[in-house]
């Protein structure tokens, strides 16, 4: 009998486990979501990492849509969502698996607050995680507000720095995270009032992050005005232009302040 | 015939007066009667009645086809006048009532006291008959004894037997029970029942739990990959 009831225990405690664990991955709390907008658009990545730091898996979902229209100032100020991940990646052992959420307030097609949250390690199977709306940047970019976050490519961050390729050649490398990227995306870059010419190569990692990565053919020291891009980014303007291949579909973003009179 | 013969006989004793008869030459204690006649039809103003009265009575009774209490009036007037032929009146009077044995005990005195008398053939033939009569009925009571003796014994036997099988269904019921005992008493039951009040509570309290900290404004967002 008192086997019995050990066993019972286990049981029971491992249908306890089951319970929480089916519940969702994700407590999505969102700030202060604009009173303009009428839909929400949600994005997750979940990249899978060795021991060393190296990302071995990356998956982005599917953007999620979701109609706000009917929420009040009160719950704007403050509203909760489930986020359940559907097909992510697992992490092995020795590895850590890390998600980021990416959001996006619309108004009809017209994209009025994008970004996204670090990377959540995921070693927990319940993770409150808040996302303000006032932190998120506003997209630099009036000209591109239409887009439809569904399908249509769209980037929110541009991360670049300057390094030496395995040749020890000089290289501009732009991180490019945004939504919705074909796999034959080709990004081109161009530096406004600089004179150098960038040899680029598009990398595809996921749907939301390609890397752009430049040099000067022949190899050369890059000019100042390349090396402004990370010593004045507010100086110097970078504009990146993406394009599927058959050139059907394309965004287009200007980095940096005003360009010089 | 015969019957008819001893009908006008006695018909004639009583009207004639066969009271002149002689008394018989041996003394017998008669067999005492089973049926004691309560009422005479004679009320005699005598304080005994004589012969003549008894006969009187008999006649009266053997019209009414009251046969034993016409016997016994007989018997009566033979004690009063012994004169044989009561004997065998009596015996015949006991034979239309159907009583064999006093029939044929008056009939064996009748011809014992006048083994002479011109019916006394007709009496032997009676005292066979009866005889055999008795014979069977005897052998038939004696049958109806031993058969209900044997159903006595046959019941006893079936009363026996089923609390024989009663005992044995009885023993084989305690049997099942020792051997499938109640199932609140199988250790099994308690197993699953506290397996599954755990079970329940546990779930339920991961309910609770999930639905507390799982509680959201705008519900469950499943995002594919």
């Amino acid at each position: 009998m008192p086997g019995a009831l050990n066993r019972n225990l286990l049981i029971g405690g491992l249908l306890a486990l089951s319970a929480v664990g089916c519940g969702p991955d994700f407590k999505l709390t969102l700030i202060n979501i604009p009173m303009e907008a009428d839909t929400l658009y949600i994005l997750t990545r979940t990249d899978v990492r060795n021991s060393s730091g190296q990302i071995v898996d990356s998956q982005v979902s599917k953007p999620k849509q979701q109609n706000i229209k009917g929420l009040s100032a009160t719950q704007r100020a403050g509203y909760s969502y489930g986020l359940s991940l559907d097909g992510a990646p697992t992490s092995a052992s020795g590895q850590t698996r890390a998600t980021t959420v990416s959001v996006a307030a619309t108004q009809g097609s017209r994209v009025l607050r994008i970004g996204e949250t670090e990377p959540v390690v995921m070693d927990t199977t319940f993770i409150d995680l808040q996302i303000s709306f006032d932190t998120l940047r506003i997209p630099p970019r009036p000209d591109v507000g239409n887009v439809d976050l569904n399908s249509g490519m769209f980037m929110t961050q541009a991360l670049r720095w300057l390094t030496l390729d395995e040749m020890l050649q000089p290289m501009l490398v732009v991180d490019i995270i945004g939504w919705n990227f074909p796999k034959d995306v080709v990004a081109t870059l161009s530096i406004v009032n600089c004179s150098a010419t960038l040899v680029t190569r598009t990398r595809y990692s996921s749907p939301s992050t390609i890397k752009l990565e430049g040099r000067q053919q022949p190899a050369q020291p890059f000019p100042p005005c390349v090396i402004d891009l990370i010593n004045n980014p507010m100086g110097t303007q970078l504009k990146i232009s993406l394009s599927n291949a058959a050139g059907t579909e394309k965004d287009e973003w200007t980095q940096g302040g005003p360009p010089p009179m | 015939m015969r019957g008819r013969c001893w009908e006008l006989t006695i018909i004639v004793l009583l009207v004639c007066g066969a009271v002149r008869a002689e008394p018989p030459a041996v003394t017998e204690s008669v067999q005492r009667p089973t049926v004691q006649p309560t009422e005479k039809p004679v009320s005699a103003g005598e304080s005994v009645p004589s012969a003549d009265d008894h006969i009187k009575n008999a006649q009266q009774y053997f019209k009414e086809q009251r046969f034993p209490e016409a016997a016994e009036q007989l018997k009566l007037a033979y004690q009063s006048q012994p004169n044989p032929l009561f004997l065998f009146n009596a015996g015949q009077a006991y034979r239309k009532a159907l009583w064999p044995l006093e029939a044929k005990a008056m009939y064996e005195r009748f011809v014992e006291v006048a083994p002479t008398h011109p019916l006394v053939p007709e009496a032997k033939g009676y005292i066979q008959t009866l005889a055999i009569l008795i014979e069977e009925r005897q052998a038939k009571q004696k049958a109806e004894l031993t058969l209900l003796e044997k159903q006595g014994e046959l019941q006893e036997k079936q009363s026996e037997l089923q609390e024989q099988v009663r005992r044995r269904e009885e023993a084989q019921r305690a049997l099942e029970r020792a051997k499938n005992p109640p199932i609140y008493r199988k250790p099994w039951f308690w197993a699953v029942t506290s397996g599954a009040v755990v079970g329940v509570g546990v779930v339920l309290i991961g309910s609770i739990v999930a639905v507390t900290r799982f509680k959201t404004d705008g519900g469950l967002i499943s995002v594919s990959y």
